[in-house]
């Protein structure tokens, strides 16, 4: 079988994987008082002794982190990494590219490993979102000290990574936003398309939300560990429904509900990539990246059920793994906000146009489904820790394939995969895994 | 030789003087809004300066609520934001006023709708938003 990546003559495997819990260095205990470098390393050494890899085994390292500049005062974060990660003055370099940061890197990652240039490459991303650092400028009234850490606001976080993401000059000043786009409409869209009523539509996103909390709720590294129906409860509710449509869950952009959004969590994800003649020295089972496609631009469209920033990245990726998209054992769509679960799956072919809402009411999406996708809770369970975010998904992509997903294992273990991340801005990337 | 202009500043420049300005590509004609120096229909570098008609047609919608994602506009929620399908070609999306935000399901069951640009201040900036024609 040709394991080559594209028109490379090399292939490129994945042999270790790394994912910090995604919880708070506020007040969880097990990261309470950590920086952006200590989560970083953690992930990084965890994917290097998943690979059976010390730092003299590695040629190279990608990473990244969307916020670490605002939040923490440190942009050019390479520099800085290399030494915690025992990296230094081997080739390192960040990438910015927002929640798309880890897949992109991973991206770039393999096409410098399928070139021939380096043979072992590690990738990573962390994420800070619970508080500033109290020596930023935002926070100067505040006493220095290095790891010293302020809460920041849901709202005050919003408002910077608005004003952050988003076009500065166009967007921003007309009032766009992470989420008005691709989101909201896209329920509005795919109703009229598909003849379905806005009830049915929110039949369905209380349906992907319980089933990522169900993920949720079996995944120890998740922010939120709670089922929708304890969700419920800890709001006065014994009826899942009726706390759906309460003011407890208040409608954020018509006619999407606030447990359709993400929450933030801090975190840190690693990848180890290496050629794939050389894999099998490092793990038993290597997870083969056969397809990889990237776009920048605007999500903006006259159709955002099927919109041309997603479909020529699906199109890149599939043009060069060959695959039969209905061979696709497991997804992650990014669901910053879960009405990707509806388009993006149908988009990247793991349903038919105008299937995916019934697939999802049915339960079929569920790790213990035939469809299953997003078994880590997704970005509205596990939360979302902006560059690790993608970085963690594959994380439990590699270890759905490899068996080792623990009490959210798909069974049979998927052989053919596919991630797909998008970063307001926008980037979206779409990579298709195999296992050998 | 490059000839590079302030376009961010010569857009709202223009929105403050009442005008909605794009730009038009010499080679194939399409229209390049909002302004940026090269065209994203055949990547010519020549472009001039046209006032736009501020007709569209409004493709989708949404309405954002008082727990706005942006705090610069809580003063303006809940307001409906959409994005139009310009009479020249472009997209672009905006605030929009003038519709019956308690009634959402009545401005899904008529999309597309005719709507015409009306500048405002919002937030201390002359921005582009759409109202129904």
């Amino acid at each position: 079988m040709n394991i080559n990546l594209g028109n490379f003559k090399r292939g490129v495997s994945i042999i270790g994987v790394g994912v910090t819990p995604f919880k708070s260095v506020l007040d969880s205990p097990e990261m309470k008082g950590m920086t952006e470098r200590e989560l970083f390393s953690w992930a990084a050494i965890e994917a290097m002794e998943d690979a059976h890899v010390e730092p003299k085994d590695i040629d190279a390292f990608y990473c990244g982190a969307t916020w670490a500049t605002n939040m923490s005062n440190q942009s050019h974060m390479a520099p800085v990494l290399a030494d915690w990660i025992g990296m230094r003055n081997k080739p390192g370099i960040s990438i910015d590219a927002a929640c798309v940061t880890t897949h992109a890197a991973l991206r770039q990652a393999a096409i410098t490993v399928a070139s021939g240039l380096h043979d072992v490459v590690l990738v990573g991303g962390v994420e800070i979102l619970s508080s500033r650092a109290n020596y930023t400028a935002q926070t100067k009234k505040l006493p220095y000290a290095p790891s010293e850490r302020t809460a920041v606001h849901g709202e005050d976080l919003w408002d910077m990574v608005s004003a952050g993401v988003i076009d500065n000059a166009y967007g921003y000043p007309h009032a766009m936003a992470p989420g008005v786009l691709t989101y909201a409409p896209l329920v509005l869209e795919y109703a009229k398309r598909y003849g379905l009523s806005l009830d049915k539509m929110e039949d369905v996103m209380m349906a992907i939300s319980e089933t990522i909390h169900r993920h949720g709720s079996l995944n120890p590294k998740a922010n939120d560990n709670r089922t929708l129906k304890e969700i419920a409860a800890a709001n006065g509710f014994d009826d899942v429904k009726k706390f759906w449509k309460s003011d407890s869950n208040p409608i954020i952009d018509w006619p999407c509900r606030r447990a359709s959004y993400m929450i933030r969590a801090d975190g840190a994800s690693a990848i180890i990539v290496c050629a794939a003649d050389i894999a099998k020295k490092y793990h038993d089972v290597p997870v083969d990246i056969i397809g990889t496609g990237l776009t920048a631009g605007t999500a903006i469209s006259e159709d955002y059920t099927y919109y041309p920033l997603e479909a020529s990245a699906i199109e890149q990726a599939y043009k060069m793994a060959k695959i039969d998209p209905k061979k696709i054992g497991y997804i992650y769509v990014h669901d910053c906000f879960q009405t990707a679960h509806i388009t993006t799956s149908e988009a990247l072919g793991y349903f038919n146009k105008g299937e995916s809402w019934k697939a999802i009411l049915e339960g079929r999406t569920a790790f213990d489904g035939d469809r299953p996708m997003n078994t880590t809770g997704g970005r509205g369970a596990m939360g979302h820790a902006f560059a690790a975010s993608a970085g963690a998904e594959i994380g439990e992509l590699v270890n759905q394939m490899r068996g080792e997903a623990d009490k959210r294992q798909v069974s049979p273990a998927p052989e053919l995969a596919v991630c797909h991340n998008q970063g307001s801005g926008f980037t979206l990337a779409v990579t298709v895994f195999r296992r050998r | 030789m490059v000839k590079m202009q302030p376009y961010v500043h010569m857009f709202y420049d223009y929105l403050s003087q009442g005008k909605i300005m794009g730009l038009k590509c010499k080679r194939c004609s399409a229209y390049v809004f909002p302004p940026v120096p090269v065209c994203d229909k055949c990547g010519f570098t020549d472009l001039t300066w046209v006032e736009m008609s501020g007709e569209g047609k409004l493709k989708s919608f949404s309405i954002t609520t008082p727990q706005a994602r942006n705090i610069r506009f809580n003063d303006y929620a809940p307001f409906a934001y959409g994005t139009v399908k310009l009479k020249e070609g472009p997209l672009f999306s905006a605030m929009l006023f003038g519709f019956d935000i308690k009634k959402p399901e009545e401005i899904w069951k008529s999309l597309p709708i005719d709507v015409k640009a009306e500048i405002k201040e919002i937030v201390n900036v002359k921005v582009i938003t759409f109202k129904p024609k």
